[in-house]
């Protein structure tokens, strides 16, 4: 009886591979090492529910793989090494097993995996995991290890479910359509969607260069993938929820904006939004930024709406060099003495400006420091003269404090005569920067409107003047 | 944009316009003891300082000075203190006659009762001891007991220096001190 069912599986199994050409696959429960057996024997299961959806393989059930051990005599938790396995694997007629060990080191849970080749008992394809956490947390990534140990990338889905984002709506957006702009435009106006749309935070994007690798792995070129079905492919295998697709079409002067949201799993469009939108690109930047708000249904926020309320603004206006003015000038030179003449080009009478300036005001400076030594210096003098009680040192004090007054009243005289020039320089300055005004050749005003000059011709000197009208 | 005119520009020149200094007065002077600013003749009695800050119930030595005398050979010094404010810890003699060649008399009685103190110093013998100058005749320790202004005065009816040969030396200014409760 026992041969007999042997038999039979065998057959079963070589009926399947008949069937298909996926290779057979029999995983045994893995070794538990610090984690108790009915929790590997879970998480065992979940990585045959997951192994089944990746379409890669040929799954043998349990029941199957326990029904042969049983006849052998072996405990599934006792079949841990490989001759065991392999064993098992040649009675299931499987071509490959995948056997593992889930421990625990201090906090961290690890999974090594391995599949290998019952014929040949050569290891294929080998993996492991590290998660730090609630156990429950190995779920996933036994769902994970699943689809890496058949040599397949593990579905977007369940990256985002291991990276903690699941909480969140995942999305993908296929390149708009560009009809009257180029291919291009198209993606950059894209790009734009897209970054918008990830500044609202209620979304995960899967990036374009993931999708882009499974758009080229079923042998798609950009562009090509424009239908909802191809759309819904692609977010399948991402593993997103909802695609996002769209057009932007130029009629005229207008740009036509189409995008739909839709679910993946059941194709329903979830959303869907149209616009027109006449004017600058630039605005058209402005609208497809509002439009991914607009489509997750969120509240659009004040500043884009300010920006297409504001309009573009106007660039040719602040195109090229900016006038220099005489009232530039005079400001410049009144804030900084010689930054006006600077400004005018006058680089001779900026500088000695300057400097004039920072001469007086540095000779101001010291003469003030000399006045606070003297003031210094008056006020032991006096604090002596008025301790003093012999005549004699009365009357030397006294010619001190004098001497000291004496000195004070130098040093103030200067530092009123330095600051007063200084402030008068400044003043000049302001004036000259305003009367001279930036050189003509700046592209500023053309000098005084009044000027004496020699005219060689008549022989005689002229006053001309000039009116602007 | 005026504003910003104001702020960069009026300012730094009000300030540079502003920097002259206010250099002290030339009449700061007042030295008691000092011959040419005090307001009376030489010679002279007065008191150093002549205007006393003291804390309530701290005390401050006042010395009685002698401006500009020839010839002293005794001294007779009598004067008022407000009694209901300051009280007398200590009375000695000052600086002027010590160093003269001969050690001199000297005799203070305080009058709590009326707050008068009167001071005798002089040379005894009949050497022709006597000083000249400047100095201090006796130092007096007040104790400030009440808060409130208060002054020392001479009694100028009763103040009398001698010559070594009896001859009244005539004192031709008094000064008037003042005592402030701080």
């Amino acid at each position: 009886m026992r041969y007999l069912t042997s038999l039979l599986i065998t057959l079963l199994t070589a009926t399947i591979m008949a069937q298909s050409e996926k290779p057979t696959v029999a995983i045994l429960d893995f070794e538990a090492q610090d984690v108790s057996a009915a929790e590997v024997q879970t998480l065992t299961e979940r990585m045959r529910t997951e192994i089944g959806n990746t379409n890669a393989v040929r799954l043998i059930e349990r029941k199957a793989v326990e029904k042969i051990m049983q006849e052998q005599g072996f405990q599934q938790s006792g079949c841990t090494n490989d001759e065991c396995a392999a064993e098992v694997g040649q009675l299931l007629g499987v071509q490959f097993m995948v056997s593992g060990t889930i421990g625990k080191v201090g906090k961290t849970y690890t999974i090594d995996c391995k599949m290998f080749s019952v014929e040949t008992g050569e290891t294929v394809r080998a993996k492991n995991a590290s998660f730090e956490g609630d156990i429950s947390g190995l779920l996933t990534e036994m769902q994970i290890l699943a689809w890496e140990i058949t040599g397949l990338e593990a579905p977007g889905n369940l990256k985002l479910k291991r990276a903690g984002k699941d909480a969140q709506t995942t999305v993908a957006v296929m390149d708009f359509e560009g009809r009257g702009i180029s291919m291009q435009e198209a993606q950059t106006l894209t790009d734009r969607f897209t970054t918008s749309l990830s500044s609202t935070q209620k979304v995960v994007l899967v990036e374009r260069g993931t999708m882009n690798d499974v758009l080229e792995e079923q042998g798609f070129a950009t562009g090509e993938c424009a239908s909802d079905e191809c759309a819904a492919e692609v977010g399948a295998m991402l593993g997103v929820e909802f695609m996002i697709s769209g057009a932007i079409g130029k009629l005229g002067n207008a740009y036509t904006i189409d995008a739909k949201m839709f679910s993946v799993a059941t194709g329903a469009a979830e959303s869907m939004k149209s616009i027109t939108y006449s004017g600058a690109v630039e605005g058209l930047i402005v609208e497809i930024e509002i439009l991914a708000w607009d489509i997750l249904g969120l509240d659009i926020p004040r500043s884009l709406k300010k920006r297409r309320n504001q309009g573009i603004p106007d660039y040719s206006a602040a195109s090229g060099p900016k006038r220099k003015t005489k009232g530039g000038a005079l400001f410049r030179s009144l804030v900084v003495p010689g930054f006006g003449q600077l400004y005018s080009g006058r680089k001779m009478s900026g500088f000695g400006f300057m400097l004039l300036e920072a001469g007086l005001i540095g000779m101001a400076a010291k003469s003030n420091s000399d006045y606070t030594t003297f003031q210094s210096e008056y006020d032991t003098q006096l604090a002596n003269y008025n301790a003093a009680t012999v005549p004699a040192e009365i009357a030397s004090y006294k010619a001190l404090v004098d001497q000291a007054r004496t000195d004070m009243n130098g040093a103030n005289d200067q530092l009123v005569l330095f600051s007063s020039a200084a402030a008068g320089i400044w003043v000049v300055n302001a004036l000259h920067a305003f009367l001279t005004g930036p050189t003509f050749a700046d592209g500023g005003d053309q000098g005084l409107p009044v000027r004496l000059a020699y005219d060689p011709l008549t022989k005689q000197t002229r006053l001309e003047w000039r009116l602007n009208l | 944009m005026i504003k910003r005119l104001v702020i960069f520009t009026l300012l730094p020149l009000m300030a540079l316009m502003s920097c002259g200094q206010d250099v002290p007065p030339e009449d700061v002077y007042d030295n008691p003891l000092d011959e040419d600013e005090v307001t009376y003749e030489t010679p002279a009695l007065t008191f150093y300082p002549i205007d006393i800050s003291i804390d309530l119930g701290s005390s401050q030595a006042v010395d009685v000075f002698v401006l500009d005398i020839e010839n002293l050979a005794g001294s007779h010094v009598k004067l008022s203190y407000d009694k209901s404010k300051l009280s007398v810890l200590s009375m000695s003699v000052g600086e002027f006659f010590a160093d003269a060649l001969q050690a001199p008399v000297f005799f203070a009685e305080n009058d709590t009762e009326t707050g008068t103190i009167e001071i005798n110093t002089s040379f005894l013998g009949s050497d022709s001891v006597s000083v000249s100058g400047t100095g201090s005749l006796a130092s007096i320790v007040f104790q400030l007991t009440t808060d409130g202004e208060s002054s020392l005065t001479f009694d100028v009816a009763s103040c009398e220096f001698v010559d070594p040969n009896d001859n009244s030396i005539e004192i031709k200014g008094f000064g008037e001190g003042v005592v402030n409760a701080q």
